[in-house]
C-alpha cells in the first residue's frame, strides 16, 4: 500500500529530478549550435 | 563531444535517433512540464493518504454543502436559494451572498466525469478540485514566465510554484475553498492581460476579460486585480510608455470585464458604485483623455496652441473628476472603502475598529518566520529577480515587478495574503534562477568550444579565438560548474523543504486531529465528526444550535441542523448577541437563548487532550465582539490585573459565565494527567478554579470521547405555578 511516507519520498525524488531536467534544459539552450538562437 | 563521436560510429538506423538540439529542447521542456504537472497534483495528496478523502477546515464545508445543493437541484434553484438553516431567525440569501465560481466549477467537473461514465461522488471531486487547479496553475506560470522573460524562466517558475508552500497551504486535497481556483484565475488573468499589452490584440484582451470574470466569480480577492491593473497602466503612462497596445488591452479588458462581473449577484454594481473600484474607472477615463489629447496634438500640429489646450483640458478633467467623486461620495452613490480594504492599507485599523476581522488568526500580520517557512530560497532569489527585471525593463517586467512589490506588502500585512504573493515571488525568483543558470551554462559551453576552435582552424581565426580566451577568467569553466552545482543544490533543498512543509504543516484537515501517543504512534481524535453525527441522529430536525461562529458551517453541513451564527460573519450584531450569551451568567444567557429559540449549545474544549484552539482560548474575542455592541459586557471583568486566568485566581465573572461552566462542567472530577490533581487543564496548564459547577437552565446532552466537543440541551421554561 502506498502510504504518506512513500509519497514524501516520491515527491522529493520527483522535485529534485525536475530541477535536473530544468538545468539540462538550460544546458541545451546554451548550445551554440541550438537552432532556435 | 565524446558522446557525439560515439553516436557517429553507430549504424545508420540508430544514428537517425540522434536528436537535434531543437528536438532535445522540446523533449526536455515537455517532459519537465508533464512531471511538474504530476508533482503539483501528487504533493497535495498527503492528507488523503494519511487520513481519508475528506473536506478540511471550516469554510470548505459551506462550499461543499452548496455544491451538493447545486448538483442536486440545478443552477436556477441554487441561484435563488434562501437558506433557513443558518443565521436563525434571519436566514441567508445564499445565491446573492457567495462567489459561485468554485461550486460551478466542481459541479461541471462532476458532470463531465459522469458523462465519461466515471461514477465518482461529488465529494471526491470537491476534495481534488484544488490540487487539479494547482496543477493547471503551473502551466499558466510557465506561459507567463515565457511571456515576461523566456521559456527557461517559465519552466523554473512552473517548477517553483508547483511546490511553493505559500500556495500549497491553500490548495491541498480537501481544502475546498475559493482560493483553490482563484489563484489559477488570478494568474491567468494577469498572463492574458500582459499578453494583450504585449501584442495589442483584441482577442487576448477579451480572453483577459473572461479570465477576470472567472476570478470575480470565484473570490473576493479580485479587488486586487481591479486595483493593480489601473495602477500598472498609470505607471506606464507616467513613464511615457503609453501605446495603442495598452489602450486596446486596458479598455477592452476593463469594459467587458466590468460588464461580465456585474452578472455575479454578490458583486452587482460595485464596479460603478464602490470606492474600491473607482481607481479602475478613473484610469479608464484618463486613458480616453490621453488618447483624445494625442489625437488633438496630431490635428493641431502647433506646440503652443496644444500646450494651452492641454492646460484647459487637464483643468476641466481634474475638476469634473473631483466633483463627480465628491458628489458621488457625499450623496452615498459611491460607497466608501470597506473595513477590510482599510485594514490592508493600514495594518492597525482592524485591531482598533473591527474586532471580528482581527480575531481571525489568518488576518494577523505576518511573522518573518512565516516568510522563510513559505518561501525558503525564494526569499533571497526575489530581490535578485527584481534586479534582473530592472536590468531588462519592458512593459511585461514592469508588470511583474509591480505585482511582486504590492503583493509582498499585502503579504506582510496579513498572513493569508502570502498566497497572493506566492505566484509573483515564484515568477520573479524564476527569472533570477533561470538567468543565473543560463549565464553559467553559457560559460561552460562556450569555454568548452574554444580550445577546439584554436587547434582546428588556421592562424586567421586564431586571433579571434585568442580574443575570446583572453576575455575569460582563469578556472572560469570550473568555477561555473561549481556554481551550477551550488544552484542545483539550493533548488533541490527547496524541493525537499517544500515536501516537508506540506507533509508536516499543511496537510492537517483540522476536523480530525492527530497527536503523537506515548509510544510514538499516531493518535487520531475524531471528536468533531462524532459530535456532528450525534446532532444529526439524536436531535429534532428543526433544532437550533448555538455555538461560536467558527463551527456554524460544519454544524449545518455535517449535523444538518440550524445554527444561529456561522462563518459568513455578515451580521456583527447577531454574532455579538451570541458572544454576549456566552459571556453572561447562566440566567441572563438563558433569556438570550430563549429569545433566539436555542435548543442546544455546543462548545469546544481542549482541556483534556491539550487541544489549544478551543473556546476558552477564543473566549476573550467573544467578550470583545459582544462588548463592541453591548456595553454591559466589559473585558476587564474577565481579567485579573490584565491577566486572563481560569484557575482559583480567576475573576469571579469568568468563573461563573456560561462558557466557563459549559466547558468545565464535571471537569473537576476528572484526572487528566498522572501526578496532577483532578480538574487539571492541559492547555492552560493549571488546576481550574471552579470545580463545583451546577447547571440550572441547561443539561449535558453529549460529550465526545475525548471531551473536545460538548453539547448541552437548553431546558424548556418552568411551568408557572
Amino acid at each position: 500500500m502506498f502510504d504518506d511516507q512513500d509519497l514524501g519520498f516520491f515527491a522529493n525524488f520527483l522535485g529534485i529530478f525536475i530541477f535536473v531536467l530544468v538545468i539540462a534544459y538550460h544546458f541545451v539552450m546554451a548550445d551554440p549550435k541550438y537552432e532556435g538562437n | 563531444m565524446a558522446a557525439a563521436t560515439a553516436l557517429d560510429s553507430l549504424p545508420a538506423p540508430l544514428r537517425s535517433l540522434r536528436l537535434k538540439t531543437k528536438q532535445q529542447e522540446l523533449l526536455l521542456r515537455v517532459s519537465a512540464l508533464a512531471l511538474i504537472y504530476v508533482l503539483a497534483f501528487v504533493v497535495r495528496l498527503f492528507s488523503v493518504l494519511r487520513y481519508e478523502s475528506m473536506i478540511h477546515e471550516f469554510d470548505p464545508y459551506f462550499n461543499y454543502r452548496t455544491t451538493l445543493f447545486l448538483s442536486d437541484h440545478g443552477f436556477s434553484e441554487f441561484w435563488n436559494w434562501f437558506d433557513f438553516e443558518s443565521w436563525y431567525p434571519l436566514g441567508r440569501v445564499v445565491g446573492g451572498t457567495l462567489f459561485p465560481g468554485l461550486m460551478v466549477t466542481a459541479a461541471l467537473l462532476h458532470r463531465l466525469l459522469r458523462a465519461l461514465s466515471l461514477a465518482v461522488h461529488i465529494r471526491e471531486v470537491c476534495v481534488l478540485t484544488a490540487p487539479f487547479f494547482a496543477a493547471n496553475t503551473t502551466l499558466v506560470a510557465y506561459a507567463f514566465g515565457r511571456e515576461i522573460w523566456d521559456s527557461g524562466a517559465g519552466l523554473v517558475a512552473a517548477a517553483l510554484i508547483a511546490v511553493c508552500p505559500g500556495y500549497i497551504s491553500r490548495s491541498v486535497a480537501g481544502s475546498y475553498d475559493n482560493e483553490g481556483v482563484a489563484i489559477f484565475a488570478l494568474l491567468l488573468t494577469f498572463y492574458l492581460f500582459v499578453r494583450a499589452v504585449n501584442t495589442g490584440s483584441l482577442a487576448w484582451s477579451l480572453a483577459s476579460a473572461f479570465g477576470y470574470f472567472y476570478m470575480v466569480s470565484a473570490w473576493g480577492g479580485y479587488v486586487f486585480i481591479i486595483n493593480l491593473l489601473p495602477l500598472y497602466v498609470l505607471v506606464l503612462l507616467v513613464t511615457g510608455r503609453y501605446s495603442q497596445r495598452l489602450y486596446v488591452a486596458y479598455n477592452s479588458t476593463y469594459v467587458l470585464g466590468m460588464l461580465l462581473a456585474m452578472q455575479i449577484r454578490f458583486v452587482g454594481f460595485q464596479h460603478v458604485q464602490s470606492g474600491e473600484h473607482m481607481a479602475a474607472m478613473g484610469v479608464f477615463f484618463l486613458l480616453q483623455v490621453f488618447f483624445f489629447l494625442d489625437w488633438v496634438k496630431y490635428l493641431l500640429n502647433d506646440a503652443k496652441l496644444f500646450k494651452s489646450f492641454l492646460r484647459i483640458t487637464l483643468t476641466c478633467v481634474i475638476t469634473v473628476g473631483t466633483l463627480a467623486l465628491g458628489i458621488g461620495t457625499a450623496s452615498g452613490y459611491i460607497s466608501p472603502w470597506t473595513g477590510r480594504f482599510y485594514s490592508l492599507l493600514d495594518p492597525t485599523y482592524a485591531k482598533d475598529h473591527i474586532p471580528i476581522i482581527a480575531s481571525v488568526s489568518e488576518h494577523q500580520p505576518t511573522a518573518w518566520s512565516s516568510f522563510m517557512f513559505d518561501f525558503h530560497i525564494l526569499l533571497f532569489l526575489f530581490p535578485a529577480g527584481l534586479y534582473f527585471c530592472f536590468k531588462r525593463l519592458s512593459d511585461a517586467t514592469i508588470f511583474i515587478v509591480m505585482y511582486g512589490l504590492t503583493s509582498m506588502y499585502f503579504a506582510g500585512v496579513m498572513v493569508r495574503l502570502i498566497l497572493v504573493a506566492a505566484p509573483a515571488v515564484c515568477l520573479i525568483s524564476a527569472i533570477a534562477a533561470s538567468a543565473t543558470i543560463k549565464n553559467l551554462t553559457t560559460l561552460i559551453r562556450t569555454k568548452s568550444k574554444s580550445p577546439q576552435t584554436v587547434s582546428g582552424k588556421s592562424s586567421g581565426s586564431k586571433a579571434a579565438a585568442k580574443g575570446a580566451v583572453d576575455q575569460s577568467l582563469p578556472f572560469q569553466q570550473n568555477v561555473a560548474i561549481a556554481l551550477l552545482l551550488g544552484a542545483f543544490y539550493l533548488l533541490s533543498r527547496y524541493a525537499v523543504h517544500c515536501t516537508w512543509v506540506t507533509s508536516e504543516a499543511y496537510s492537517s484537515p483540522s476536523i480530525v486531529l492527530a497527536a503523537r501517543g506515548h509510544n510514538g504512534g499516531r493518535v487520531i481524535f475524531d471528536d468533531y465528526r462524532e459530535a456532528y453525527y450525534w446532532l444529526r441522529q439524536n436531535t429534532p430536525s428543526d433544532a437550533k444550535i448555538m455555538s461560536w461562529w467558527d463551527y456554524g458551517y460544519q454544524i449545518t453541513a455535517m449535523g444538518n441542523r440550524t445554527v444561529i451564527v456561522d462563518n459568513n460573519t455578515w451580521n456583527n450584531t447577531h454574532i455579538a448577541t451570541v458572544g454576549r450569551a456566552m459571556s453572561s451568567y447562566e440566567d441572563e444567557a438563558y433569556e438570550i437563548m430563549q429569545s433566539l429559540d436555542v435548543n442546544y449549545v455546543l462548545v469546544v474544549f481542549g482541556g483534556v487532550t491539550g487541544y489549544s484552539s478551543d473556546d476558552i482560548n477564543k473566549f476573550l474575542w467573544m467578550v470583545r465582539i459582544g462588548g463592541g455592541v453591548f456595553p454591559v459586557i466589559k473585558e476587564p471583568d474577565y481579567l485579573v490585573n490584565g491577566e486572563y486566568r481560569v484557575d482559583k485566581g480567576a475573576a469571579p465573572k469568568m468563573l461563573n459565565c456560561l462558557m466557563y461552566k459549559l466547558c468545565y462542567y464535571r471537569f473537576g472530577e476528572l484526572t487528566t494527567e498522572y501526578g496532577k490533581p483532578p480538574g487539571y487543564d492541559r492547555v492552560r496548564g493549571v488546576e481550574i478554579g471552579n470545580k463545583d459547577i451546577k447547571l440550572e437552565y441547561l443539561e449535558e446532552a453529549f460529550t465526545t470521547s475525548n471531551w473536545i466537543v460538548r453539547i448541552y440541551k437548553v431546558k424548556p421554561p418552568k411551568n408557572r405555578s
